[in-house]
């Protein structure tokens, strides 16, 4: 009886709470609007990563440690003090933050998590490596450089230095690349 | 009104579309298993009504976001497993299930045979008595498949990890529970 009355209550309590209204059912479109917010913020999150990426390669590309680099002792000390790491740090961070997006979805929590983080760092990876195929100029990671955004901007200055200067001293070189030999002699 | 010869994804269907009367038979269905289910996990525990009502009410309030291609069952034991996990956390004060080194790597799959049916009975029983001594991490997949009668799959759906780490889970569970009845001198053989 006792059972009963403890049945009845709870059943009762939660019909008489969503007839009264005290309980709404959240509509469909609300849980359209979540699925399409995280599906904007995973792309974000990984174009984020991927420029992030090609920014590194711009910083290597420019201190031209891909012709300099050798195994020797030197050549390491110079890789390890070349290496952007903090930038290094914030892209392992947000591949744990694509983690965290994606991980309640079946086919990641399914997979073990050391298969799913391995999956998408080759995956940021890949399209790293694919953009840097077809962007050899490093346009995408040239964002941001003149127009000092936030965060962006103080990035490109602490890693390449003064863009304007730089960028003088790269037209300069290109008038004198165009330049008659004899002229400059 | 009941629908005894529905399916719960069909009542789902009828909740959706309006019908707070259908949701009454939803409660009906699961109102024991989920007292059930609190009532092993969490233990002396005076809430787990309030708790298991809890659950009730975040399952109708999200109802839309039930996938009618799917099963019922492991969608509202995954509302329930959130709101005990939460529990336990604030009664322990602590972080549980944080990163966990068996959904890290990979585990050799581990299949249901016909011995283990014939050996539920019996495991269940003896579970049933020492259940508070077994770490939860390893109690809640044993109490979904000695007594809830799930199987791995839907087991790992409730979890949310690797059908292969539901395995391990129980085994370990089994082995821990064979410790304590060593412990007490009892023989865990069927």
């Amino acid at each position: 009886m006792k059972n009963n009355m403890e049945h009845k209550s709870i059943q009762e309590n939660i019909i008489e709470s969503i007839k009264s209204g005290k309980i709404h059912m959240k509509p469909r479109w609300y849980f359209m609007l979540k699925i399409v917010l995280n599906i904007l913020l995973v792309s974000v999150v990984f174009f984020a990563t991927v420029y992030l990426l090609s920014f590194i390669g711009l910083v290597l590309h420019e201190k031209d440690l891909f012709n300099l680099f050798d195994l020797s002792p030197r050549g390491m000390k110079m890789l390890m003090t070349s290496i952007p790491w903090i930038i290094v740090m914030l892209s392992i961070t947000l591949v744990m933050v694509l983690y965290v997006l994606v991980k309640d979805h079946a086919f990641v929590y399914k997979k073990p998590l050391a298969y799913i983080l391995f999956g998408l760092v080759s995956l940021v990876v890949l399209i790293g490596f694919v953009v840097h195929m077809f962007d050899v100029n490093f346009r995408l990671a040239r964002i941001g450089e003149d127009r000092r955004p936030p965060v962006i901007g103080p990035m490109h200055k602490y890693y390449r230095g003064d863009i304007k200067e730089k960028k003088k001293i790269e037209r300069f070189d290109r008038r004198m690349e165009k330049m008659p030999r004899a002229v400059i002699e | 009104m009941i629908h005894s010869d529905k399916t719960d994804e069909q009542i789902v269907l009828l909740v959706k579309a309006g019908d707070i009367e259908s949701f009454r038979e939803l409660v009906d269905r699961y109102e024991a298993k989920l007292k059930r289910y609190s009532r092993k996990f969490l233990f002396d525990r005076s809430d787990t009504d309030d708790l298991v009502q809890d659950v009730f009410i975040k399952a109708y309030t999200n109802i839309q976001s039930f996938d009618n291609s799917k099963i019922f069952s492991p969608w509202i034991y995954r509302i329930a497993h959130n709101e005990f996990v939460n529990a336990l956390k604030k009664k322990l004060s602590s972080r549980i299930f944080s990163l966990d080194l068996d959904t890290f790597f990979p585990q050799p799959v581990a299949t249901e045979t016909a011995d283990d049916f014939s050996e539920k009975e019996f495991t269940s029983k003896l579970l049933d008595k020492h259940l508070k001594e077994i770490d939860p991490k390893y109690r809640e997949p044993m109490i979904l498949y000695f007594f809830e009668d799930m199987d791995y799959r839907e087991i790992s759906q409730v979890l949310e990890i690797p059908v292969s780490t539901v395995g391990v889970r129980i085994k370990r569970g089994k082995d821990k529970l064979r410790e304590i009845l060593k412990d007490n001198n009892f023989v865990y053989e069927k």
